[in-house]
């Protein structure tokens, strides 16, 4: 596998790693709907390209599915009480039937049809472009008195209580937008491989929060760093680990458990040093 | 103005039903500052969680400002209330720094949009705002909260309760988890502050020397009824033993 290919790969899931930064950083909330938003962005837009839509439409489509489904985990925890986890869990599962629904199989090819990386040349450049705009517009949104509440919301809810701000509102928000781009990032991805399918989304969760951690421990020592960055470069890192992987004679198929194991060593490393970002 | 009017509250224990409100009545007038002690037990918290909206009464009413409170959602509530808890942490975002939490305290009220939190004007603001306390947080700006004092939080927790000022601020043992010198000075600046703004507050404390110290005026619970309520001159002249005599009363 080239290096081209590997950074392509880590920006398109880098944008998906950006969500879980802000449902499991930001909100503090382990959002499992992200498993079963990845593949809804993929065949939100696998349909759209089917019925004539442009790439841009389609992952603009896949960012608003995403958004809803988040905002039913929300609505879910904050309005019904459910847990969090169990929410998503929930939201995960209920997805998978609407996957189907929207693709109507379990796989849709579109290697016949226009998309973004239709053509071989220029991929990089789009999906550099695409990225960093999702970056920056995340970046400015967490400068905003709105994205300010967000970040209190998961540290201490009594003060956004107190600000006399419904916090049940504004975590149905950010799970929306978490998955939102989750889902974004799914779209470009079936676009990218050149298909959509049902099982894109398994590990969603455990991925995205492998590259965080990755991220967080290279350049926690630099200071401070937008976390988006981290996110991006987290997922590029990680990338990189599992080519290495497939490189010394693992199969596909093994990768998962490469993810968990290498998600499980980092975790515990963090806990014994007792690192700033243990906070799992 | 905060009144409670005859609140009924009763609880179902092993024992069967305990009363501890049987018709309580208590006004409070704007300009004071009340200073509330009692036993636990007494009714203190379950006063203040009837205000904000954690418990509700079996019967009466809560009224501020002449609107009944009970039925209004818990934020709503909040956002014409200020309330330091006696935990450090809890008025204010470790995760953020103390400009970001000082923009947050300044937006209450606001809209929530999607504008730059942070003024331009802001920094130089906070900075003169923080000067005044006189314990270099004006150059801690840029410092997460959670790198901060207990004293340093709690007094920025104080700080971001009254920024807008609030109808009614409810301070519950907000010093208590505090050494003694950090407690008086952040008493001190309690009542600077309370006294500067005008604003009605409640101050719980288990420290009966602050509650003849501080405020103007000294309410003591035992069993759900107000046994003491002095203001003025009944108060500067209550002594301390008169006091502790009142409240180590043997229960009968």
């Amino acid at each position: 596998m080239d290096f081209l290919s590997l950074l392509e790969q880590g920006l398109i899931f880098g944008i998906m790693a950006i969500g879980i930064l802000i449902s499991f950083r930001i909100l503090n909330f382990p959002d499992l709907t992200v498993d079963g938003s990845f593949a809804t962005g993929a065949a939100v837009s696998a349909s759209v390209l089917m019925s004539g839509g442009s790439g841009i439409m389609a992952i603009l489509a896949a960012l608003a599915a995403g958004f809803v489904a988040g905002s039913i985990t929300g609505l879910i925890h904050a309005k019904g009480k459910v847990d969090g986890i169990l929410a998503g869990i929930l939201v995960m599962i209920g997805l998978y039937s609407i996957n189907l629904r929207i693709m109507g199989k379990p796989n849709i090819p579109l290697f016949a049809v226009n998309h973004l990386f239709a053509s071989k040349e220029g991929n990089l450049l789009k999906i550099v472009m695409i990225t960093i705009v999702v970056k920056l517009l995340v970046d400015l949104f967490l400068r905003t008195h709105a994205g300010f509440v967000l970040r209190a919301l998961g540290d201490n809810s009594r003060v956004v209580e107190g600000l006399g701000i419904d916090p049940g509102n504004f975590k149905i928000l950010g799970l929306g937008l978490a998955n939102g781009l989750v889902a974004m990032s799914g779209g470009l991805m079936s676009q990218y491989q050149g298909f959509a399918d049902i099982s894109m989304g398994i590990g969603t969760l455990v991925t995205g929060l492998a590259s965080i951690i990755l991220g967080e421990s290279l350049l926690k020592r630099f200071g401070f760093v937008a976390i988006t960055t981290i996110a991006l470069v987290g997922s590029f890192v990680y990338r990189v680990i599992l080519a290495t992987a497939l490189h010394y004679g693992l199969e596909p198929s093994d990768l998962k458990l490469v993810t968990a194991f290498i998600l499980l060593v980092i975790l515990i490393l963090e806990k014994k040093v007792g690192g700033k970002y243990a906070r799992v | 103005m905060l009144e409670f009017r005859k609140i009924h509250k009763s609880f179902q224990t092993l024992h069967g039903e305990q009363v501890l409100f049987s018709g309580l009545d208590l006004s409070i007038q704007k300009n004071e500052f009340v200073t509330m002690v009692g036993n636990n037990g007494a009714g203190k918290s379950s006063l203040f969680k009837m205000i904000v909206g954690d418990m509700q009464p079996d019967d009466g009413d809560v009224l501020l400002e002449n609107q009944s409170i009970l039925s209004m959602p818990t934020h709503l509530k909040k956002a014409r209330i200020g309330k330091v808890y006696q935990d450090p942490a809890a008025g204010t975002v470790g995760s953020m720094t103390l400009l970001e939490n000082m923009a947050l305290a300044d937006r209450k009220g606001e809209h929530v949009s999607l504008r730059f939190a942070i003024r331009k004007s802001a920094r130089a603001r906070y900075g003169e705002l923080l000067k005044d306390l006189g314990l270099g947080l004006e150059n801690k700006l840029d410092t997460p909260m959670r790198e901060l004092s207990g004293g340093q939080r709690q007094t920025v927790a104080l700080v971001m309760a009254t920024m807008k000022t609030p109808q009614l601020l409810l301070l519950d043992e907000h010093t208590a988890a505090l050494d003694p010198k950090t407690a008086k000075l952040i008493l001190d600046k309690t009542q600077a502050l309370v006294e500067e703004k005008g604003i009605m507050t409640i101050m719980v404390t288990h420290n009966l020397k602050d509650a003849l110290t501080y405020g103007n005026r000294l309410i003591m619970l035992r069993e759900g009824k107000i046994v003491e309520d002095l203001k003025e001159k009944a108060r500067e002249q209550f002594s301390m033993e008169e006091l502790l005599a009142k409240f180590y009363l043997p229960v009968v």
